[in-house]
Order: structure tokens, then sequence, then C-alpha cells
């Protein structure tokens, strides 16, 4: 019964059928009707929400502490390829001024 | 719960009238065809579903009335589905996606576009069915509204009908997972949803329903042993 993970992550494929298959008509209805108390939907909770949207620095300070496991690997990497680097150039270097 | 054959696309959108296509053009793709922007010669002919996505959005922030629809039409059933699963009442989940269109066409001005449309969308949705569920949890006795919940719905399989098959995957069984997520209480079914239908992470969880982590990974763990149990129970009952 492995397979109800896999069941449950196709789940999130799936659509519901709108009971009247009518709710792009009636949200179109809906924004052509628009007064000005719905301004009050942009609440507070929502501009928030609109702000964090919209910050770089919000977005990757999320991004790194949702998924600590690839920040750290990416880290990793770089340190090792920073450090390989380093290691190859001073041979380099060493080799050269030995030719010299 | 029926299954329906068509709407079938890879954008996973409900589309009954076949507007957006498995293969080949697409409704975004005529649109672009017909904007005479993309008519220069500086479209490539086949592009993918995000970029499209992006024009159009790039549009309705312009102001644009008709691009504005053509985010209704292609976002809408996602928005409801999102909004059903987590309210599993369709009224709610109407006017929560009314609710979250009007938010949108009042502040699309204000998308910056660092993440795509859709994940913006999703998360703004996901945010007011947690509102909304805070409010009735208040409110309403829960109680009844779980004896209530007798909800009908269809279920639309998109375009990974032909690897359900390949995976030994069945609709029925799809169905009846479905069928327990949506019956779950909600401190299972929430948590769930949000980790395995929208790929939150754990933390995020926390945050949303206000919870600590270690409650957030217990229950998620318990509402896959209920839909385990039931499923095997199922399938038991029926070798015997």
């Amino acid at each position: 019964m492995n397979n109800i993970d896999k069941y449950i992550k196709a789940a999130k494929e799936l659509v519901i059928k709108p009971e009247k298959n009518g709710i792009e008509d009636k949200i179109l209805k809906r924004i052509s009707s628009i007064r000005e108390e719905d301004k009050n939907l942009l609440d507070a909770g929502y501009l928030d929400f609109l702000k964090k949207s919209n910050s770089r620095l919000y977005q990757f300070t999320e991004s790194v502490l949702n998924h600590p496991g690839k920040f750290a690997f990416i880290l990793i990497s770089i340190a090792l390829f920073a450090g390989l680097s380093a290691i190859i150039l001073k041979n380099f270097l060493k080799d050269s001024n030995r030719k010299r | 719960m029926t299954e329906e054959p068509q709407g079938e696309n890879k954008t996973g959108i409900y589309d009954p009238d076949g507007l957006i296509e498995t293969d080949g053009g697409n409704i975004l793709e005529d649109l672009a065809k017909n904007d005479p922007e993309k008519t220069a010669g500086t479209f490539p002919e086949k592009r993918p579903v995000e970029y499209d996505d992006k024009a159009i959005v790039e549009k309705a922030k312009r102001g644009d009335k008709a691009a504005f629809e053509q985010l209704v039409k292609l976002y809408s059933k996602y928005v409801f589905t999102t909004a059903f699963f987590m309210m599993r009442d369709s009224h709610d989940a109407e006017d929560i996606s009314q609710e979250v269109f009007v938010k949108v066409f009042l502040s699309i001005k204000n998308f910056r576009g660092l993440s795509s449309f859709k994940t913006w969308i999703r998360k703004l949705t996901v945010n007011t069915c947690i509102d909304k569920l805070r409010i009735k949890a208040k409110t309403a006795d829960k109680k009844v509204g779980l004896e209530a919940f007798e909800e009908s719905y269809e279920v639309i399989f998109p375009s990974f009908n032909h690897n359900l098959e390949r995976n030994f995957l069945t609709r029925e069984t799809l169905k009846e997972v479905l069928d327990i997520i949506v019956k779950m209480d909600e401190s299972y079914r929430i948590p769930l949803i949000l980790r395995d239908l929208q790929d939150y992470s754990y933390r995020e969880i926390s945050i949303l329903i206000n919870k600590p982590i270690g409650t957030v990974k217990t229950n998620i763990h318990r509402a896959r042993k209920i839909i385990k149990d039931k499923v095997i129970f199922r399938k038991e009952k029926e070798h015997e």
C-alpha cells in the first residue's frame, strides 16, 4: 500500500468541477460590479502578504528557512568549489614560479 | 463523484470547452498570435505556458480587462478546487474564489512577479481559506458542520491519466483517497492538504495554522495513516 502516497501526490493534479459550472461567470460578474467597499478586502493581512510576496529578501529568507538542507548543500558545494579552485590556482602558480 | 474525460490539459486546469490542449497550441498561444507585439517575429513558435502566463499577467497589470478575463478562465477552477478541499463546501469555495479574484483585480498592479502568478494566487487562496476557517471555528458548531457534510462533487482527471495507468494507480482508488481526505477532521485535513496538495513546508504550515511543527508533522503522519488504513480495510473487505 505504499502506493497510497502516490495517490495523495496525484490528487493535487485533480480539479473539482463546480456544481453549476459557472464559477468563471460569477467571478467576472463580481469583478464588473466592484464597489468602493470592496477595497476593504485589501486589509492589513492582505497588504502584508502583498508586501512579503514583493520582497526579494523575504522570498530568499523564506526559501532558505523552508529548505535548510538545500541551502546547506549549496553552501558546502560553493565552499568545496572555492577550496578546490584555490588549490589548483596555488599549484599552478607554484609550477609557473618553478619554470621561471 | 463521476469521471469526466473532457477538460484534460497539461496545465492541470479544468477546461470543459477544450480551449487548453494537451499538445501543440493552446489558448495562450492563440492569444499570442493575435498580439501585434508578438507577431513582430520576436516570439518563438512554441512557448512554455509560464511565459505566456507572464504576458497575460503583464497585460492585466496594465489594465487590460480581456487579459484579466483570461486569467479568470485559466485559474478560476484551480482556485475553486483549492478552496473546496479546504472548506469542504462549494458555496464557501465559490465565495472565496470571488473574493480572491477581487483582491487580485484590485492589486494586480502591485504584483512584481517574483514568484509565478499561479504560486501567488495559490498562496492568496490558502491564506483566505485559513482566515475563513478561523472565523468559522469561532462561530460554527464543528460537529454540526461535519455531520452536515454530504457534498457531492465531480472530479476532473487532467493530463496525468496515462501516467496513472502506467504507475498502476486507479481512478477509483484515487477518488476514494480524495473522499477520505475531504471527510477528514480539520486538524488532519488542512495540514495534509497544505503539505501534499499545495507543497507547503512544515514550517510554513506551522505558521499558517498556528501550531508547533511537531504537531503538524504528527497530524500529517496520522492523516496519511488514516487514508492507508481505510483503503487497505476496503480492499481486504473486497477480497473476502
